[in-house]
Formats: C-alpha cells, sequence, structure tokens
C-alpha cells in the first residue's frame, strides 16, 4: 500500500541495495518522479537503480535524511544555523575521491542544495591549489605552446604554469 | 556515470558553475590550466555569470596616489571588502595618469601628454584608456578630430540595458587645450561627443537640453546614467544626466537644494547620493548623506534631494571622499611623515549602523584618490552577451 510505505528500496550502479526514506527522496526530483511510477506493493520486485556508485549513494542518502525534515516542513534559524555546521562537517571530503562524485550525483539527481553546496566545496579547494594539481584533478592538459606560455607570462608575470 | 575511486571528468556546465564562485585573481592563475579555460574567462555569458554571483558583488576601493609636482607617476592599489588586503596594482602608464571614472569592473583613465605635468584647471585633453587593472586588459580609445579643443568635462559609465560602457565628452572647439591661460571655470561646450566600447568609436551628439547649459567638474555614474554638475542659464546650479541607453540629455534641479554649495556626489544602491561634512560648532562636525530621486517630479526637471542619514558628532576635520557600501569613506589629510612614507588614514562611517572603522596605511606620494571598484573580467574588448 502506497499510503503506508515509509522507505523505497534503490540499487545503486554497483548494484547494492540502499533504503531511503519518501520524505528524503522527495529532496531529488528523479527520485520523486521514481515514488509517483514506481510500485511499492510487497509483491512488486523491480527495485529501480540509480546510476550512483555505492560509496556515493551512502553519502547521497545521509544528506538528504538530514535536509529531509528542513526541506518538508520549514525550521527554525536555529535548526538552520546547525544544518550549515553539519554540511561543513559532511563536506569534509577528499576532493579526488568522492567530491566529483557528489558533483556528478547532486547534479544527475537535480538536488539543487547539495550540488551548490558541492560546487562551493569544490571553489573553495581549488583556491589554494597550483595550476599542476588542478590539471591533475581536472584530466587536463597544458595545451599551450611555449610561445603562448611566455606571452602569457609577459602579461601576467607571476602567474605559472606548474 | 563512472565508477571506483577515481574522479570522473566533470561536464563543462558543472565546471562553469565552480569556476564562477572563484575570486578574479584566481581565475587569472587558472588562464594557465588550458586553452579552453583561458578562452571560457573571455566569454562574455561567462564574465556576465561570474559578476553577478554573490560572492563576487562585494566592492573594493581603489587608492590612487599622486604627486603634485615632479615626474613620478600615480600608483594604484586596491583594498578589498574586508580591509585585510592592500594589493599593489601593477601601472601600465609611464606618463602621469588619473581615473575618470570607475564602472562594472573597467577603469576609464586620461593619460597626460606631458610627463608629470597636471593640468590645473578645467580639463586639458590627455589620451584615453579604458583599462581593467585586474586582468590587465588596456585599450586606447581612439583620438578624434576634436582632440586637441578645449575638453570641459569626460564621463564615463555602464548600461546594463545597452550592455555597453559609454565615454562622453564635453569639448569647445574654439578654445585651444594647449594655450595655458585658460583658468576659466567654465567654458561653454560646442560639441559633446559619445564613444561606445561595443562599436568602438565616437559619434556626436546632439542636445537641445543642453543648449544654455555649462558642465564642469567630475561626472558620476549611476544605474545607467552618467550625471556632471552644470549651470543652467540664468544661473542656477543643476545637474546634468545621459541616459546611455536612450542616448537622452536631461537638466534636473535638486529640491530642496541642499544648503551646501558644493556636494560631492557618490553613488549608493546604484543611485546618485551627495555626501558632506558640516561644521555645527567648534570641534564638532557631521556628515550628510542625501539621496537623489530622478522622476515622479512634473516634466522630469526636478529630481528630489533628501536628507537620509547624519552621522556625527565627529571632532576631525575629514574630507568624504565617496560612498562604499553603507559606508561614506573620509579622507584624513593631516599627515605623519615616517622615512619618505607617509602614514594616512582612512575613515569610514557606516551610516545604517553608525559604527566607525579606521585603515591605516603609507604611502609614498602626496595625496591619494579615492574611488569604488568591482574586481570583474570585464574585457576592454567586447561586452556583448549573446
Amino acid at each position: 500500500m502506497s499510503s503506508s510505505v515509509e522507505a523505497i528500496t534503490v540499487l545503486s550502479s554497483d548494484g547494492d541495495e540502499f533504503k531511503i526514506t519518501v520524505s528524503a527522496a522527495k529532496l531529488s526530483k528523479p527520485l520523486n518522479w521514481m515514488l509517483e511510477d514506481v510500485c511499492f506493493s510487497d509483491d512488486c520486485d523491480e527495485v529501480p537503480t540509480i546510476e550512483v556508485n555505492s560509496k556515493t549513494l551512502v553519502k547521497v542518502i545521509e544528506y538528504c535524511e538530514k535536509h529531509a525534515p528542513r526541506a518538508n516542513s520549514g525550521a527554525s534559524d536555529s535548526d538552520a544555523e546547525e544544518l550549515k555546521k553539519w554540511d561543513i562537517e559532511f563536506m569534509k571530503m577528499d576532493v579526488k575521491d568522492i567530491l566529483f562524485h557528489i558533483l556528478m550525483a547532486a547534479n544527475y539527481l537535480h538536488m539543487e542544495g547539495l550540488y551548490d553546496l558541492a560546487c562551493q566545496t569544490a571553489a573553495d579547494l581549488m583556491k589554494g591549489m597550483t595550476v599542476s594539481q588542478i590539471r591533475k584533478i581536472f584530466h587536463i592538459k597544458n595545451d599551450f605552446s611555449s610561445e603562448e606560455q611566455e606571452q602569457l607570462r609577459r602579461q601576467h608575470p607571476g602567474c605559472s604554469f606548474d | 556515470m563512472a565508477r571506483g575511486g577515481d574522479n570522473p571528468s566533470l561536464p563543462l556546465d558543472v565546471i562553469i558553475n565552480i569556476l564562477k564562485r572563484l575570486p578574479v585573481k584566481t581565475l587569472i592563475r587558472f588562464q594557465c590550466v588550458c586553452k579552453e579555460w583561458k578562452n571560457l574567462f573571455k566569454t562574455p555569458s561567462f564574465i556576465a555569470e561570474h559578476s553577478h554571483h554573490p560572492d563576487h558583488q562585494n566592492q573594493s576601493l581603489l587608492l590612487r596616489g599622486h604627486n603634485y609636482v615632479g615626474h613620478k607617476p600615480s600608483s594604484l592599489c586596491l583594498l578589498n571588502h574586508k580591509m585585510d588586503t592592500l594589493t599593489v596594482l601593477s601601472v601600465p602608464f609611464r606618463r602621469n595618469w588619473e581615473i575618470i571614472g570607475s564602472c562594472n569592473g573597467l577603469l576609464c583613465v586620461e593619460v597626460f601628454r606631458d610627463r608629470g605635468k597636471i593640468p590645473d584647471f578645467g580639463r586639458v585633453s590627455g589620451s584615453l584608456w579604458l583599462w581593467n587593472p585586474v586582468t590587465r586588459e588596456l585599450r586606447k580609445v581612439p583620438d578624434t578630430l576634436n582632440d586637441l579643443s578645449y575638453v570641459c568635462s569626460v564621463g564615463f559609465g555602464f548600461s546594463s540595458v545597452a550592455n555597453d560602457y559609454n565615454i562622453v565628452r564635453f569639448y569647445n572647439q574654439n578654445l585651444d587645450r594647449r594655450k595655458e591661460d585658460q583658468y576659466l571655470r567654465f567654458i561653454k561646450h560646442d560639441r559633446v561627443e559619445v564613444f561606445s566600447l561595443s562599436t568602438g568609436s565616437w559619434k556626436v551628439l546632439e542636445s537641445e537640453a543642453l543648449q544654455r547649459t555649462e558642465v564642469f567638474g567630475p561626472a558620476f555614474s549611476a544605474d545607467g546614467f552618467i550625471f556632471w554638475y552644470g549651470y543652467q542659464r540664468p544661473f542656477s546650479s543643476s545637474f546634468i544626466s545621459f541616459d546611455m541607453a536612450r542616448e537622452v540629455f536631461t537638466w534636473f534641479t535638486l529640491t530642496p537644494k541642499p544648503a551646501e554649495r558644493s556636494i560631492p556626489f557618490g553613488v549608493y544602491q546604484n543611485k546618485l547620493v551627495g555626501h558632506v561634512l558640516i561644521k555645527e560648532g567648534p570641534g564638532s562636525h557631521s556628515i550628510l548623506v542625501f539621496m537623489c530621486r530622478k522622476g515622479a517630479s512634473e516634466s522630469g526637471k526636478s529630481s528630489s534631494c533628501t536628507q537620509e542619514y547624519r552621522i556625527g558628532p565627529i571632532s576631525d576635520v575629514l574630507s568624504p571622499v565617496c560612498i562604499w557600501g553603507n559606508e561614506v569613506v573620509c579622507r584624513d589629510d593631516k599627515e605623519d611623515e615616517v622615512k619618505g612614507d607617509r602614514n594616512r588614514v582612512l575613515h569610514m562611517f557606516n551610516f545604517i549602523t553608525n559604527e566607525r572603522r579606521k585603515f591605516n596605511y603609507s604611502i609614498d606620494r602626496d595625496w591619494i584618490d579615492v574611488c569604488n571598484y568591482e574586481e570583474s573580467l570585464a574585457s576592454v574588448w567586447n561586452t556583448q552577451v549573446e
């Protein structure tokens, strides 16, 4: 009975099963659509697959469950303050290992709040990085010729290609 | 989507969403990452998206240090909104120069033709340049046939409606800028020209509204308009506004007329405001802030000017120089010389909260000018967003 369902089961791209509460799933448009389209009765054996790997999906669900009460009912200023602190802790993660996956997942799942938070976290981390570190995490090759590098250096004397 | 622990390659729209949050200084460093990024930072759509991001709405201050005599060209420093970083900017001009206007990330600069010489009264034309001091882009504004004429005033502004920067020059073609004996304060202009950054050329403007009006002093820009002080014959002080999108001049008076004869003007929340220090008693001063509102009044010839804020009492004699966020920035002209550097103070008075803060700095120049500046990637070449 859909009215009694409080959690849905989804599969990660690695094939692992995850439970997400209905109220938390509402933070994502595609997940919300699944609530409408997918059969939740006991005899329904089709479990929807989310194209997000297990490691990332754990984090995404954690975010959804935390933010769901506020998103669904509104919250006081002190809650908002507490949630902000929680977000900062939540985002303490490795760029290479998981942050970009979270970004992709938030983009794919249309989760505006998480997408914005992840973009800002990435931007803040990038401020302290060298050009070669940036190239590495974004898989970018230095495609400037030595003449072009020389020209840029003349224009911006402090600038570095490393 | 990529699986496993390796970081995936992000699509360009996600990368743009991250990059638009970075300060201009960092983006300039990241030009060196690859050609795609370097070109991206020059596209009008990225420049606009970047400048509209809330993190980049804070205004900085530019401090231009200059000498009255001698050959030392002006220096330029950028003070961020938190007042914790003062960056010395590299100046490309070898001759002396000054800022005509600062708007939406670009400066319009006049470089004097005679090394070290500053014109006394009225405006003797130098060459005009558009300059983004942060990205270091520089563009010479083409000279016109009237380049040897006497220039009464120059204004610079940006219109978001027209999505273009304009320079407006008032000339008198019969006076020669090279003559030294023209100390008259009010010289009637007989020609007005406007330069558009997007077309890259000057054109003559005709205006009935300016037939009996003389312009003088520096110009201010706000909300798609450029403003000048003016005199409307028979003598009454007035203002002239130029609507950059419609290319229309209007003159207007302020009512009620502020008691002080000459009020320095600035911009607050994209509106014209006046700010002035008045003496209220021995050793007691106040700063008054006026707001000017256009429209509403009949025929558009009058603009209401109401006193909105009073700051004080203040014991020092300070010179209000500009509005910065919710603060009036005042120069303290007393100086304290140590080893050739002059220690100076800027006082900031918040007219909403009445808080007061100070910025101490030293500079090896005689004098400083202060103006607002929004750090941006704005290009001196192209402003059109697709």
